[in-house]
């Protein structure tokens, strides 16, 4: 569903990817790990146009979309969720979650289905509703984050670094949301540092090194042989 | 030696009646830099055209309304087109790029209007003549019908971006625009239609001021002036700041006119700013930055 | 698919820690509050002269942060930082400059509009100049020797008169090292220098730090695991700003804990 093929981007000089590779099929959790600096983040920023690519294509659905604009890419049902939340601070959380709610071509009924939704898997954000979101603690504002993704009724939903400074108790909640997005079928490729749940909740994991795709396995192999976890995560 | 009090209460109405029709200018030029970081040097331009075009359908209808509506739509549509073939490309580049492009559009506009309209002032009767007796003086109920006028586009505008259906977008965009984009908002949409309702504005301060100087190619280039302090005073891209900027200047200017001529109590405004530079530089009005 | 290890490289005297000399940079309790937020909690290490030590981390591990209070960029909110016997806390980045501390970026600084001797000349005037216009033309010419040698040093002899901009992006990180080094400092600090280079470029800037380091004590910070083991003698890991462990990169790699850290297993 979502394919990319050997991508480079530059940020002026600095060449950061270095031909990455990557796809995801319909309604899977595929994982992208690595060390800081690789080139993760990067990745996600390309293919949701945040960043143009000098090389490679990208194609979402048979279309190709390289370079897209980021908007264009949120309608044809890509979402994204970046690592510093980028959360609307002075916008209170339902209106944050409606940046992505007020789209044409929704009904009332299924607006209210989706907020209703929401509002079901994260109870605190139907509470803290009118508050500001700069005022919320750093976990609900992640929270804020995915929900606001999932307004966009994306098919794949580009998640980076998710569980960074969180509390494991919010790790584990993050885990149950991504366990409801999988259900519902929609895609996620998740970057993380954190081993652990990548492996709980993906199928297949690509391993990134100095802006390159290097390795690339199926999630129940890594459960058994965390050799290549240490090579390429460890120090 | 004490102010009669009769003279204090005029000039407050006077500070408050200027502050409007200020902060109605202000406004948009703080919207406009506010979302897209641009500094609209053609500000005062939009503001004398849409006066000039509101003179000519005012001579061909006689009414002041018709003059209003006509210079909103007709600015507003330039505004448009002006960012979407001019700014739009620009966006992204170094900020001194936009400046240029604004200030050059300037000129041409100067010209246009020049050439448009001819040397010869133009006039736009005011709606509402007559006047109501202020102790000594007789004052003009054209001047609250301004005041009430600017206070109420202003707040159309708030209420829009509160509780307007795509007021989010708006606000959303001017917070973090490209997070707005990666939310499906069409982010050059946005802008171009905040740069048009930004010109829009001009074009209605520009109409509304008519009646009080006549319309003519030099009228308000003070009074943009004092536009581009209050922005900066009131905390550029902070639209509360700068209608309270707006007000805040105005009084004190008008309040200075007790003792000087008004050309000279304009300094009051200059020195202002300078201590807003100086000691406040993110703006008087805004929360101190963390 | 295993990418090759680079040579190991031992300490340049005995056990390289704890030498005999006494440290050439050393701070004491070195902490760093921005409001709530505690970016150094109590650092307190000591590298010895010709020493290369590399500070690896986690994101937001402290490790710029540290850079920032011994190049002077940053004022710590209580410990010291003693550098060759003198107390440098809080000195600004010019006096810092003086003392013999030179910093390379991660966003380079080179002046893109000037040619390539330019600015390493510029630099290497820095350290000698004198107000006097009579000596100034034969200081002159000292200077511009001075810069040449430097950019020998550094492999870009060859492009002297070529534009700084158009350099490749390897290239101009060398450039930005030679511009250090032509401050003539006793203490390098290299910020992730080889970021956003392809694997050839990175193995040619650890060639040339490996060079350079003969004479002079570096402080690097880096993420590519690879540059580290390969260059450094000490390794010091930092999380959540404290030092989690210190060592010979074979003991870091043999640690533990520096394992929890990395891979929140």
């Amino acid at each position: 569903m979502l394919s990319v093929q050997n991508v480079h981007t530059y940020y002026g000089k600095s060449h950061i990817l270095h031909g990455v590779s990557i796809d995801v099929g319909p309604g899977e959790v595929v994982g992208l790990l690595g060390r800081n600096g690789v080139g993760k983040s990067t990745t996600l920023k390309t293919i949701m146009g945040l960043v143009r690519p000098s090389e490679g294509t990208i194609t979402f659905e048979g279309r190709s979309v390289a370079g897209a604009a980021p908007y264009h890419l949120a309608r044809l049902g890509i979402a994204y969720v970046p690592e510093d939340r980028r959360i609307f601070r002075l916008l209170t959380v339902l209106e944050n979650l409606r940046t992505g709610l007020d789209r044409p071509g929704v009904p009332p009924e299924r607006r209210d289905a989706l907020l209703a939704k929401v509002y079901g898997s994260f109870p605190v954000l139907r509470e803290r509703r009118n508050q500001a979101g700069g005022t919320l603690s750093g976990g609900e504002q992640q929270m804020l984050a995915i929900a606001r993704a999932m307004m966009l009724e994306p098919k794949i939903i580009l998640l980076d670094e998710p569980t960074e400074g969180l509390m494991p108790r919010m790790v584990a909640q993050i885990h149950e949301i991504i366990d409801v997005l999988h259900g519902d079928g929609v895609a996620i490729l998740l970057v993380e540092q954190n081993v652990r749940l990548t492996l709980e909740v993906s199928s297949r994991v690509y391993f990134m090194e100095k802006g390159v795709v290097r390795h690339h396995a199926p999630a129940a192999d890594l459960r058994r042989n965390d050799a290549v976890i240490h090579q390429y995560l460890g120090v | 030696m004490t102010i009669p009090f009769d003279l204090l209460l005029i000039q407050v109405i006077n500070g408050i009646v200027t502050g409007m029709i200020l902060a109605l200018v202000a406004s948009g030029l703080t919207l406009i830099f506010g979302i897209m970081d641009v500094v609209n040097f053609a500000h005062g331009e939009l503001f004398m055209l849409g006066a000039y075009l509101g003179s000519t359908v005012f001579l061909t209808t006689g009414n002041f309304w018709l003059a209003l509506g006509a210079a909103v739509m007709g600015i507003g549509l330039l505004g448009a087109v002006i960012q979407t073939t001019t700014l739009r490309p620009l966006l992204g580049r170094d900020p001194l790029t936009t400046i240029l492009a604004t200030f050059g559009l300037s000129l041409v506009l100067q010209n246009y209007a020049l050439w448009q309209y001819g040397p010869v002032p133009r006039k736009i009767n005011e709606p509402i003549t007559g006047h109501f007796s202020l102790f000594y003086l007789e004052y003009p109920w054209y001047r609250l019908l301004v005041a009430v006028l600017s206070a109420a586009i202003i707040g159309g505008l708030w209420l829009f971006m509160k509780y307007g259906k795509y007021g989010i977008w708006i606000r959303a965009t001017t917070q973090d625009r490209v997070m707005a984009a990666a939310m499906g908002i069409p982010v050059p949409l946005v802008h171009t239609v905040v740069f048009a309702i930004g010109a829009a504005m001009a074009a209605a301060s520009g109409v509304l001021f008519g009646p009080l100087t006549g319309v003519n190619h030099a009228m308000g280039l003070d009074f943009i002036l004092r536009a581009f302090i209050v922005v900066v005073v009131g905390g550029m891209g902070n639209l509360g700041g700068s209608i309270l900027a707006a007000i805040f200047l105005s009084l004190l200017e008008a309040f200075a006119s007790i003792w000087v001529s008004p050309a000279q109590a304009v300094i009051v405004s200059f020195v202002v700013l300078i201590l807003t530079l100086l000691f406040r530089p993110t703006g008087l009005f805004v929360p101190t930055p963390k | 698919m295993t990418p090759d290890r680079l040579p190991e490289h031992g300490p340049p005297h005995g056990n390289g820690r704890g030498a005999v000399r006494p440290p050439i940079l050393r701070t004491e309790s070195l902490t760093v509050r921005f409001g709530g937020l505690t970016a150094l909690n109590n650092v307190t290490l000591a590298v010895p002269r010709g020493e290369i030590r590399a500070m690896i981390g986690p994101n937001g591990a402290g490790k710029s942060t540290f850079f920032n209070c011994v190049t002077g960029v940053l004022r710590p909110t209580s410990g010291r930082i003693v550098f060759d016997g003198e107390d440098i806390t809080g000195l600004p980045p010019h006096r810092i400059s003086q003392k013999a501390i030179a910093r390379s970026y991660q966003i380079t600084n080179i002046l893109p509009g000037a040619t390539v001797l330019e600015n390493v000349r510029i630099a290497a005037q820095s350290r000698h100049h004198s107000w006097s216009l009579v000596r100034h033309h034969r200081a002159f010419v000292d200077v511009i020797d001075r810069a040449r040698a430097v950019l020998d040093a550094v492999g870009l002899g060859d492009k002297e008169e070529e534009l700084a901009a158009n350099l490749s992006h390897g290239e101009q990180r060398h450039l930005e090292i030679g511009i250090a080094l032509a401050t003539e400092p006793k203490l390098l600090c290299l910020d992730e220098p080889t970021a956003g280079m392809s694997v050839s470029e990175t193995r040619a800037t650890v060639e040339l730090i490996r060079q350079i380091a003969t004479d002079l004590t570096i402080l690097i910070v880096e993420h590519d695991m690879e540059v580290v083991m390969g260059l450094a003698h000490t390794i010091t890991v930092l999380h959540y700003g404290e030092v989690v462990a210190e060592g010979t990169p074979a003991e870091i790699q043999a640690n533990p804990r520096v394992q929890e850290v990395y891979l929140k297993t």
